[in-house]
């Protein structure tokens, strides 16, 4: 995770840190992103290419997806630690936590560098 | 570790407003990272596709059903975001007193339903949704 945080093993501190700070961030960011998501669900195919291509658009959909993944990891860990009380059912399902929020944050670059870069 | 005690004990813990919301707080955050981020991960990935795809992805979502996750995915989104600030206004350690807490959590659920519902009446009134 050196994209995200300082390093994979954050401690207690720098769990919280990280924790808030992606939380404020995700303020202004996600209200954003669900007004203009739900405008634009009905939008046909060129006005949405169009609208994602945008540079502020573009940058600001890869700031929420890349917040919104690592806000979710830290959340989903803590669920983890609290409920799962078997340490290597724990030790897996953190493995998979992070495995899955790499793969999301990756896709969802991916596909809005390929619509901004590719396609336009 | 097995013979940690745990607190609440709950099989005989009453629940009440701060404790719902206190997990529901974590419902919330479970529901917008699962189902919440594959049905915005589809439209995104499904436009990069092309426009098939992407025709196709709109068909699906536009169904009534669609449109109906899409309405509980704001009130949960709403709400994880209305509790969130709750959770940051306690950090800096303000609104932990008992009276201010239930207020706030009174505040976080009309609010919800109010954002939700003006929310959808903007956007179908703009012609999206």
């Amino acid at each position: 995770m050196k994209i995200f945080g300082p390093n994979s093993k954050l401690s207690g501190t720098h769990h919280w840190w990280w924790q808030r700070l992606s939380a404020i961030s995700l303020i202004p960011l996600s209200l954003w992103f669900v007004f203009s998501i739900l405008s634009q669900l009905n939008s046909n195919y060129s006005d949405v290419i169009q609208w994602i291509s945008s540079a502020p658009v573009t940058v600001l959909l890869i700031l929420f997806f890349c917040a919104v993944f690592y806000h979710a990891k830290l959340g989903l860990e803590v669920i983890a630690e609290d409920y799962i009380h078997n340490p290597s059912i724990l030790a897996v399902s953190k493995v998979l936590i992070k495995a899955a929020v790499i793969l999301g944050a990756l896709v969802s670059v991916i596909a809005i560098v390929k619509i901004s870069f590719f396609i336009s | 570790m097995e013979n940690t005690p745990l607190s609440p004990h709950l099989q005989v813990y009453r629940p009440q407003l701060t404790s719902v919301l206190s997990i529901t707080h974590r419902a919330t955050g479970v529901v917008l990272s699962l189902a919440g981020t594959i049905i915005m991960l589809y439209w995104f990935v499904a436009a990069a596709l092309g426009a098939e795809a992407y025709t196709q992805a709109q068909v699906l979502l536009s169904s009534l059903f669609a449109k109906a996750i899409m309405f509980g995915w704001t009130c949960a989104f709403y709400y994880h975001l209305l509790n969130g600030i709750r959770h940051l206004l306690w950090d800096t350690g303000w609104g932990f007193d008992l009276v201010t807490a239930y207020r706030t959590g009174y505040l976080v659920i009309s609010g919800t339903v109010l954002l939700s519902f003006s929310t959808w009446g903007i956007v179908l009134y703009l012609g999206g949704g």
